[in-house]
């Protein structure tokens, strides 16, 4: 009887601490609540590209020669999904900011970091970006941005070399991010 | 001398050759793609265009098989009647009876103006497929093409067709070319 119930509680604390952990580590959030600005939105963008598409690019992508390609891949070899959706209103503040709100509550779970956020007056813009991290790896990247008339929600899963991203910055349609590189200490010559 | 046996066998052969060899047959359209095009047929009562001579490039696809492409299939739509609130819900529960789990969604936008694109992928072996459904006011293209990734990442190494390269320069091992000028 004893044995039994000892038992029985092993296998409740697997299930349980298993559920947590499957939990922390999903940097996943759930779209599905963003019916309401689906319905309202004049237009909508909805990007999802997951493990298969990310593995057919990498596949695709490591064949070719040309060596910033290779290096998308090595910054990208462990994604698992980039998630996007842009809802644009046609008048301002036509959205209900509770939509909103419920999504960056997803944010306030335990597991993701708020990283940056930004607040402007200009079209009321807000920007948020939290991450997650599973030890000293990120597992997850979401950026939330609400303006008066637009909202953008970004969701990257999976760890993302940011210092390869930066070296390729300003190649292969990447954008130039400038970013202080440490190792650079040489002083710039005056002009 | 040649008999008559022998060259009917011959000739047997050779249409047993033609039949089996998969590159000179362009693929017939699945059944997704049938279903999307019956959808916008029958419920906004679409009027289908004719692509001329598509056939023609549908068969020089499939023999040519440019970037890794290795069949396709186009069909246009004009004079569609349907209503801007209601489309897209509509085209979602139809794609997504259509487009078993082994299809993923990849994109998906639509605009008030009645623009809507819808973009599906799924890999069927070595090969991926991709759908495209496209609906731009009153008209509207459904596209399926099916290609091989690594004849795409070939291609893209070295871009030729029929053996004739579509570089200006002529391929190089690797690219280390320093797009930062020099310190």
């Amino acid at each position: 009887m004893r044995s039994i119930k000892f038992h029985s509680l092993l296998i409740f604390l697997f299930i349980a601490v298993s559920f947590t952990t499957g939990h922390a580590q999903d940097a996943r959030l759930n779209f599905e609540k963003l019916d309401g600005l689906e319905t309202r939105a004049r237009d909508v963008v909805e990007v999802n590209i997951d493990g298969k598409l990310l593995e057919l690019a990498k596949r695709v992508t490591a064949k070719t020669n040309d060596e910033n390609a290779k290096k998308v891949v090595q910054a990208i070899s462990g994604l698992k999904g980039i998630y996007v959706r842009v809802y644009r209103f046609e008048n301002e503040n036509e959205y209900n900011l509770a939509d909103v709100n419920a999504l960056r509550s997803q944010l306030n779970s335990p597991g993701w970091e708020k990283l940056a956020n930004v607040r402007s007056k200009k079209n009321n813009q807000m920007v948020d970006v939290y991450t997650m991290f599973s030890g000293d790896v990120m597992s997850g990247v979401a950026v939330v941005i609400s303006e008066s008339k637009s909202i953008a929600l970004v969701n990257v899963i999976g760890p993302i070399d940011i210092e390869l991203l930066a070296e390729l910055s300003g190649k292969l349609n990447i954008p130039k991010i400038d970013i202080e590189q440490e190792k650079d200490n040489t002083p710039k010559p005056n002009h | 001398m040649i008999t008559r046996k022998t060259s009917i066998a011959c000739l047997l052969m050779l249409f047993v050759l033609a039949v089996m060899t998969p590159v000179a047959t362009p693929a017939k359209p699945s059944g997704e793609y049938k279903s999307i095009v019956r959808h916008l047929k029958t419920k906004y009562r679409a009027k289908k265009v004719n692509i001329p001579m598509v056939w023609l490039a549908r068969f020089a696809v499939s023999m040519v098989r440019p970037a890794g492409v290795k069949s396709f299939s186009v069909t246009l739509f004009e004079d569609l009647k349907f209503s801007r609130e209601t489309v897209d819900k509509e085209m979602q529960a139809a794609l997504k009876n259509s487009f078993n789990g082994e299809w993923s969604s990849i994109f998906r936008a639509r605009s008030a103006e009645g623009q809507q694109a819808y973009m599906y992928m799924r890999e069927e072996g070595k090969n991926v497929k991709v759908a495209v459904v496209t609906i731009d006011k009153e008209n509207a293209a459904v596209i399926r093409a099916t290609f091989s990734p690594e004849r795409l990442a070939e291609f893209m190494n070295d871009p030729k067709i029929f053996g004739i390269s579509l570089n200006e320069k002529p391929p190089t091992s690797v690219s280390n070319t320093p797009t930062d000028p020099p310190k």
